[in-house]
């Protein structure tokens, strides 16, 4: 068995996941290849002094105390599982209002782009006569084609 | 899964077992408990959607790894090596470094800062399989990768950590 070969194994070897057949190719290259043996005892000594370095011990009572507390915070704070609903209601006004002003507002400004006069579009005829007053005829008549095509 | 009582005991079952992994990866005691809070309090939300398609223990241990991940990154714990001119121990032989426990202790401290100087995919991938002796497809379910990647990775977290303790002697360098 090759170098490489070993390499590849080696963590199943370590861990005893590993055909008898091949675990008797691994030992015998391992008795041969001294640098094969190196990373072997290398690999062992790492994982075998890492399984020294210890974790507090921690009292069963403590996991205990600690589980109460999980408790508690849920029941005095419940998450809002409404949460997305309650966030959504301010949007929607928001687009309300939104498309309520573009209703409102998108007359006046077609009209003031067309006539190129800064006043309130009233689709009453009475006030539209009162505006031609101070108009000249053919914007008047822009005005009526206008409201006209609105209507429509 | 329902009912908080099944909760309660699998919080008994599993909580020091997550402490444990969250404590080697942070290496702090008080952070390490705060997060273990945050695991169950995670999975008490959810207790009535886990449908028990994947085991518990994988579930959590993929909170836990996340939720670990996420305070390194914040508290930049991931530090490098502090200073390289270390005392060099003199590397015996596998069997010898049993024999007195001071020097087993220096070579145990070594190691772990060897570990604290992994990524945090390492340290997860390195502290499950060490530790939690879990198998290489289990660790792969925990972190969503590949059974070839969580090999081929844990591979060279040994190289690297065996590379570094040559490096500072405390593994005998056969080239030297």
């Amino acid at each position: 068995m090759r170098c490489n070969k070993i390499e590849e194994k080696i963590l199943d070897f370590i861990e005893g996941n590993i055909e008898i057949e091949e675990k008797n190719k691994i030992e015998e290259h391992l008795r041969e290849c001294k640098n094969c043996k190196n990373l072997y005892n290398d690999f062992l000594f790492i994982i075998d002094n890492s399984k020294k370095i210890e974790t507090p011990k921690i009292d069963k009572n403590f996991w205990k105390v600690k589980f109460n507390s999980i408790i508690e915070k849920e029941v005095s704070h419940p998450h809002l599982k409404l949460k997305p609903l309650y966030l959504s209601i301010p949007f929607f006004i928001l687009i309300f209002s939104f498309v309520l002003f573009v209703k409102i507002h998108l007359p006046y400004k077609k009209f003031t782009q067309f006539s190129g006069y800064d006043y309130e579009l009233l689709f009453s005829e009475e006030t539209i006569l009162k505006y031609v007053d101070y108009i000249d005829e053919n914007e008047a008549a822009k005005i009526i084609e206008f409201i006209l095509k609105e209507n429509n | 899964m329902k009912g908080k009582e099944n909760f309660e005991e699998c919080y008994v079952k599993y909580a020091n077992k997550i402490y444990g992994v969250v404590y080697k990866m942070l290496n702090n005691h008080e952070d390490a408990i705060d997060i273990v809070q945050e695991v169950f309090l995670k999975l008490y939300k959810n207790w009535s959607k886990f449908k028990g398609l994947s085991k518990m223990s994988t579930y959590l241990y993929r909170i836990a790894i996340n939720i670990s991940y996420d305070y390194l990154k914040k508290k930049n714990k991931m530090k490098k090596l502090e200073n390289l001119n270390c005392e060099n121990f003199s590397y015996l032989s596998f069997k010898d470094n049993f024999l007195t426990n001071f020097k087993n202790e220096e070579i145990i401290n070594e190691i772990k800062k060897e570990i604290d100087n992994l990524t945090e995919k390492q340290k997860a991938i390195f502290i499950l399989k060490t530790y939690e002796e879990l198998t290489y497809e289990e660790i792969a379910r925990i972190l969503k990768k590949r059974v070839g990647t969580i090999k081929a990775t844990y591979f060279q977290i040994l190289q690297k950590i065996r590379e570094n303790l040559k490096k500072k002697g405390v593994i005998k360098n056969e080239m030297q």
